[in-house]
Parts: structure tokens; sequence; C-alpha cells
């Protein structure tokens, strides 16, 4: 579904990510780790076609994001770490912009917002302007805006972040749905309780590098993955 | 820690001098030094120096000269306070209250009154720059013409920092009165928008009152001086006079406006906090399924374009004036037809396509007050991961924007157009060259303001305003759309009585047009290049 082979993005002189490949199947749950600035953020802008990138390739669904940007788009969605969404507009105007744009027909629209809107308990307020909205409710109308088009590919940058206890269960039951019928999902996260409990396949980068990645049980054996990650930073950290 | 407020903002309001959003750095010390040189000569050289430095000299000729000094300076200082007004009035309202930074500043250990006073800066250099760009030239055209003495170098000064004072007072006011009003209700868009038009109505009613006053005045001007002017007409000569080295009229005035602005000082230091932090408790409004209705990508990207331009009357009253000054001069045309078709004749009777060619010149200048473009690439912000992860190419994305901007302004400007070839009973070979020019400079006015925003675009902001107004882009945009027009004009006066009227007019209109297939070209390539890397 994701293909990411030999990744390289710079910022000038200074190397974002380096030399960077990975691989998600239909079906997968892939997390990606990595301590603040580490090159996760970058890697995923890069793949939904937010950052050009100097070396490398990125394939959705077996096609170029840089040759057919549009037919990759068109698998994906993306959510960002902190969901700056249209402040102008009232959260179901935003939800039927995004449904016209990947051409959600009104059915199929209308369902899924009843369905999901519903589930977030955000129905009530989707006649209000998104700037009334908290940050937490602002990441629910994200995440609904980014399954309103079934999409194969779902890449969300810290998606927990905001959501209450309740809201956070649900992310993690519709990811797990998504994948069942066969997409896939690529997000960061910090909270590597919930990776480790979540993911199917866990990628570990640091300074831009990867430096681990595989099934859960690969990465962690018999450890929790909290300890592996830090045995891994602290290793690296006496390395150099 | 006033200091540093005022270094915030002022970086803020000229980002980029000191930054390079190519680059993503600083500029050197050379660099801006350059580019501030640039901007000097392209403001107060090429637009303040062209255009209303022959102005004030072609004022300053007959008035100066023949010792109306008081006269020459109240029109050079009516016209800097409209400058003035276009320069900072609408916007002062979002810079002083909105700022995405309130939350943030007011938690700091700051006084508040701080904060106001950085803000209260900004909203002064905007005006005095606009305002410096048509009184530098007067001061400069009144010293080479009068013999120097204490009171004649001195006055024109005073009433330059007066002029400044005034623009200043008037905008801050008026960002008050429309602040206060929002506060207490929840269309907070609509009113503001409908207040400020209230306002400007005002100003325009006593603009023209001034306007008319002076028209009478300049019947009697030998004889005005002498007899000693009351009301409205003793202001005015008063203003005048402060300029023209009267230093107790220069005393009068300035104490005056020392006085409100003392008074608009305490005003605002006691409502500032409280405006800032009420938020209107607006009723809910509750969602109710509707049937939805499918729109064509293309269709939405427009949707989203409109909604964010009228959802925000910083934007709307900033760069969409035209679109309501346009059509009100269209009425007020058609209904003094009879006058316009004399005065044109009388004046430019003579040289066939004469009057055409200036009617391209007026329409072009109305163009220069719609800017829905120029900001609208900018506009996006933190927003811009949004259309850069959806389905759509970067062509359409601009489309759409210059769309935007032509569904405002096309179909008023083809009216203004109508109107004028109507009222001035205008051959119909001239009225359809205007009309295809009309059209042509719609094209080439949405294009370029997108061109410009693409060239310096400005993703990272904290108050809306100092994208749609205090931008390089847009006061470029404005400045070259003016001396276009100056141009225009131009030529209508000198160009037309040699070659022809109407070969002038079919200049223009083949330039025009190629302006606009040449932009549209530069959008499909390299525009798209830009908005795809941004």
């Amino acid at each position: 579904m994701l293909k990411i082979s030999h990744l390289t993005k710079k910022y000038g002189e200074k190397v974002a990510v380096n030399d960077l490949s990975l691989e998600i199947k239909p079906g997968e749950i892939y997390g990606f780790i990595g301590h603040n600035g580490a090159g996760k953020t970058t890697t995923i802008k890069s793949v939904v076609g937010i950052l050009g990138f100097e070396e490398g390739t990125i394939e959705i669904d077996g096609q170029s994001i840089k040759d057919n940007p549009l037919e990759c788009k068109k698998k994906i969605a993306y959510i960002p770490d902190n969901p700056d969404l249209f402040d102008y507009m009232s959260g179901i105007k935003y939800l039927n912009f995004i449904a016209d744009v990947f051409g959600v027909s009104a059915e199929d629209r209308q369902n899924r917002i009843r369905q999901y809107a519903d589930a977030f308990e955000l129905t009530s307020d989707l006649a209000q302007p998104i700037n009334s909205y908290s940050h937490g409710m602002k990441q629910k109308l994200a995440i609904i805006s980014a399954w309103i088009h079934n999409p194969k590919l779902i890449i969300m940058d810290e998606p927990f972040v905001g959501l209450d206890p309740k809201a956070s269960h649900l992310l993690k039951q519709m990811m797990r749905e998504l994948c069942d019928q066969g997409g896939a999902i690529f997000f960061s996260t910090h909270v590597l309780e919930v990776a480790e409990k979540l993911c199917d396949k866990v990628a570990i980068i640091k300074n831009g590098s990867l430096i681990k990645c595989g099934t859960m049980s690969e990465v962690k054996g018999d450890s929790s993955l909290e300890n592996v990650f830090l045995e891994l930073e602290e290793g690296k950290n006496t390395e150099a | 820690m006033l200091k540093t407020l005022l270094k915030k903002q002022l970086l803020e309001l000229n980002k980029n001098i000191f930054f390079d959003s190519k680059k993503g750095r600083l500029r050197t010390k050379k660099q801006i030094i350059r580019l501030v040189i640039f901007y000097v000569f392209l403001f107060y050289v090429l637009l303040g120096g062209a255009t209303f430095g022959s102005m004030a000299f072609g004022l300053a000729t007959s008035l100066v000269r023949d010792g109306h000094s008081w006269m020459y300076f109240l029109i050079m200082t009516i016209i800097t306070v409209i400058m003035g007004v276009i320069g900072s009035v609408f916007s002062t309202y979002s810079s002083l209250y909105l700022s995405s930074d309130n939350d943030l500043l007011l938690s700091l250990p700051v006084p508040i009154r701080y904060i106001l006073y950085s803000r209260l800066a900004g909203v002064y250099l905007t005006g005095l720059l606009f305002a410096s760009i048509v009184m530098l030239p007067t001061m400069i055209v009144y010293y080479i013409m009068t013999p120097a003495s204490f009171s004649t170098v001195l006055c024109p000064i005073i009433l330059a920092i007066d002029s400044t004072i005034f623009i200043f007072i008037l905008s801050v006011g008026l960002g008050w009165i429309v602040a206060k009003i929002s506060t207490k209700v929840r269309n907070k868009s609509a009113v503001t928008t409908i207040v400020a038009l209230t306002l400007v109505v005002l100003y325009y009613y006593f603009y023209i009152k001034a306007m008319n006053n002076i028209q009478a005045i300049m019947f009697t001007l030998s004889e005005f001086a002498s007899t000693k002017p009351t009301g409205f007409a003793a202001i005015l000569y008063h203003i005048g006079s402060a300029g023209s080295g009267s230093l107790s009229s220069a005393l009068y005035v300035s104490a005056v406006l020392i006085v409100i602005l003392i008074l608009v000082f305490i005003l605002l230091d006691k409502t500032f906090i409280k405006i800032v932090t009420t938020k209107t408790g607006a009723a809910k409004i509750v969602y109710k399924e509707k049937q939805a209705h499918e729109r064509s990508a293309f269709k939405a990207l427009l949707f989203k374009e409109t909604r964010m331009l009228v959802s925000s009357s910083t934007y709307m009253l900033n760069t969409a004036l035209g679109t309501v000054l346009m059509p009100a001069a269209a009425v007020f045309l058609l209904i003094k037809a009879q006058l316009i078709r004399d005065v044109a004749n009388q004046l430019f009777g003579e040289v066939s396509g004469m009057v055409a060619v200036m009617f391209v010149g007026i329409i072009t200048m109305l163009l220069s007050m719609n800017t829905i473009s120029t900001p609208s690439v900018s506009l996006e912000g933190k927003n811009l991961w949004i259309t850069k992860t959806l389905p759509v190419t970067s062509l359409q994305v601009l489309r759409a924007k210059m769309f935007n901007h032509l569904m405002f302004t096309l179909p008023v400007a083809m009216i203004l157009a109508i109107a004028l070839c109507f009222s001035a009973a205008l051959p119909i070979v001239q009225s359809v060259l205007i009309l295809i020019c009309t059209f042509s400079a719609c094209l080439t006015t949405a294009q370029f303001g997108l061109f410009l925003n693409l060239k310096k675009p400005n993703l990272n902001w904290t108050s809306e305003v100092m994208i749609i107004k205090q931008s390089l882009s847009v006061m470029f945009y404005m400045f070259s759309i003016w001396g276009l027009s100056a141009l225009q004009i131009v030529s209508a006066l000198f160009l037309a009585p040699r070659i022809g009227g109407m070969i002038v007019l079919v200049f223009w209109t083949v330039v025009m047009t190629a302006f606009a297939f040449i932009l549209n070209n530069w959008m499909k390539k390299r525009g798209t290049q830009i908005m795809d890397n941004l």
C-alpha cells in the first residue's frame, strides 16, 4: 500500500531524513515513533505530498507520489499534528467541501457524516463555525473528514493528541476496522503504550535514520516497546 | 519590554525585508539595505514622485506662485488623508483587537498598555507610509518654489505630522467603534462591514462637502483670505494655512488634534483589555441534517475562496471596496449623464477617442480597489496543508482564487464601463473597445495579484491584516495599478491629441489583452510550480 524506498529529505544543508525505507501492506497498522525532531513529520509530509524530497521514491498503491500526485492523493487521507482547518467554515461545510473534492456521492457522504459525527458526538455542533471548536473537536472533525471518502491509506501525525478517552478508543476501533477491510494506517505517536497495543508493525526513527522496524514482536521481543525505545535511544547516544 | 514588543511588531510588518522566505533565513545587512533602497525608490520616487509629485508641481505652479499656498496644502492634505484612509482605516480593527497572538501576549507578564501601544505603532506606521507618499513630494515641491524662512520650513513638517495624526485618529476611532459593536453582536463580519461602510459614506459626505467648499472658494480665491472665513470654510482655511507658513494656524490645528489624540488614547487604554477578552456568547446553531448536494472539485474550491472572503470583514472591506464603489459610480454616471456628456465634449471633444482612453484609465484606477486575489495565497497560512493533500492541481487552486476575484470584480467593472460609454454617448466601436479593455484589465489584475503573492508569499502571520493590507504584494499591486492608470490618463492627455485617440485606445486594448495572456501562461507554468513548492 505504501512503499518508501531510500527517502532522503534535506532542509538546506541539514539532513532531516536519511535513506529511509519501509513498506506498509494492506491490513496493517504501522506505528512510527521517535524523539522530537527525529524526522517523523518530515517523512509523513513527504509521503502525503506536502514536501518534496531529494532522493528516493514513495509509492502509494504502486504509484509514485512524485509522478502521479493526484492519483495517490485520491487514495489517501492525512491528519496533521495540529488540526488547522478552515476556521471560516462550519463543520458541515468543511466536510462537504472535502467530500466534493473527493467526489463522494451525496448519499455516501450523508451516511458517513451521520455515522462518524454521531459516534464522536459532534453532530449537534456541525452547524457551528470551526473557529468556535475546541482543539479536540477540531481533531474529531479532521478524523471524520479523513474517513469521509473511504481512503485506502490513512496517514496521521500524532492523532490522539487532544482527544478525550472515549474518542481515542473510538479512533482505535475505526483504525482497526479500516485495516480489517483491506486498508492501511501509518501514524506517528509518542504514546508508546498505544503503539504497542494497536500496531501490527512499528518503525523507530532517530536523527533522520531508521534504526529499527518490523512486526511488534520482532521489535520488542519479550520487553516492552518503551524499554526497547529507551534502550535504542540510549544506545545510540552512547555510541555517539 | 515595550521596545521588544515594538521590535516584534515592526518585524511582522516588514517581514519580507528582513526575512528571505525562499531561502528560509534572515537577510544579511547588505541585502536589507539594498531592499530598503529599492522600496524607497519604488514608493517615493517612482510612485510618489511621478504621480503625486507631478500633481503637486502642477498645483503649486498656479497656487503657490499666485500666493495661495494654503489652498495648495489643503488640496494635498485632503489627498494625503484619502491615501492614509485607504491604507489603514479598514485594517485597524483586526490589527488592534484580533491578532492571533492575543492569548499568548496576555498570558505574559507584559503590561496590557504596552501590547496596545505596540499595535498602535503598527497602525500609525501603515498610515504614515501611505501618507508620506503624497506628503513628501508636496513638501519638496513647496520648498523648491518658496523662499526659505523659519515658518515656511517648519509649517509643512507640522502639517505633515498633523495629517498622519488625523489618519491615525480616524483609523483607531473606526476600529474602536467596530470593535465595540462586534462585542455585542453575533454576525461580526456582516455588522463590521455595514458599520465600516456607513462610516465611509459619512467620511465621503464630509469629503464631498469639503470639495464643494473648495470649489466655491476657488471662484473667489483672491478675496477669500482677506474676508474672515467662518464655519467649515474656516477649518479648511486653517488646515491649509498650517502648512503654508502660518504658525498660529499650525499650532491651532496641532492643538486640536493632540487633544483628540489624548482622548482617543484614554478611551483605547480603558477599553482595550475588555474588548480583547470579550467573547460574545452567541446562541448555538444546532445542526439539522439536510439533503447534501454534490459539487465539482473546482466549484468546491471556488466556494472555499468565496467563503473565506465573505466571512472576514477585514478581507472584504480591504480587498473588495471596488465591488461597492463601481456600481455606485455607474449609478452616479447614469444620473448625471447629461453633465458627463457636456464636460467630456467641452474638455476632450475635439480629439476622437480621447474620452474613451480617459475612461479606460478611470476604470483601471477603480480596479485597484479590488485586491481580492493578491493576499489569497498567503491567507491559506496554516491551512495550506489541506489543499496540498487534496487530489486537486495547483492550477485548479490558483484558478479558483482568480475566479473568486473575477466574480466580485468583472460584473461591476463591466457595468461601470457600460455606464461610462452610455453617459458620454460614445460611438459603438469605442464602446466595444472599452468593454474588451475592461474585460482584459479584470483578467490582468486578478492574475497580477496572484503573481505578486506567489512571488512574495507569507504563510506565517499572526494577524490577517498583515497579509491583506500591510503586505508588500498588496502595496505593490495597488501602486502598480495606480501607475498603469496614470499612464493611461497621461496617454489620453498627451498622446491622443498627437496620434489620435482611437490608436491609443486600440494600443491599450492590445496591451491589456497581452498582459492577460502573458500572466495566464506564467500562471500555468511557473505559478503552479511555485504553488507546488510552498
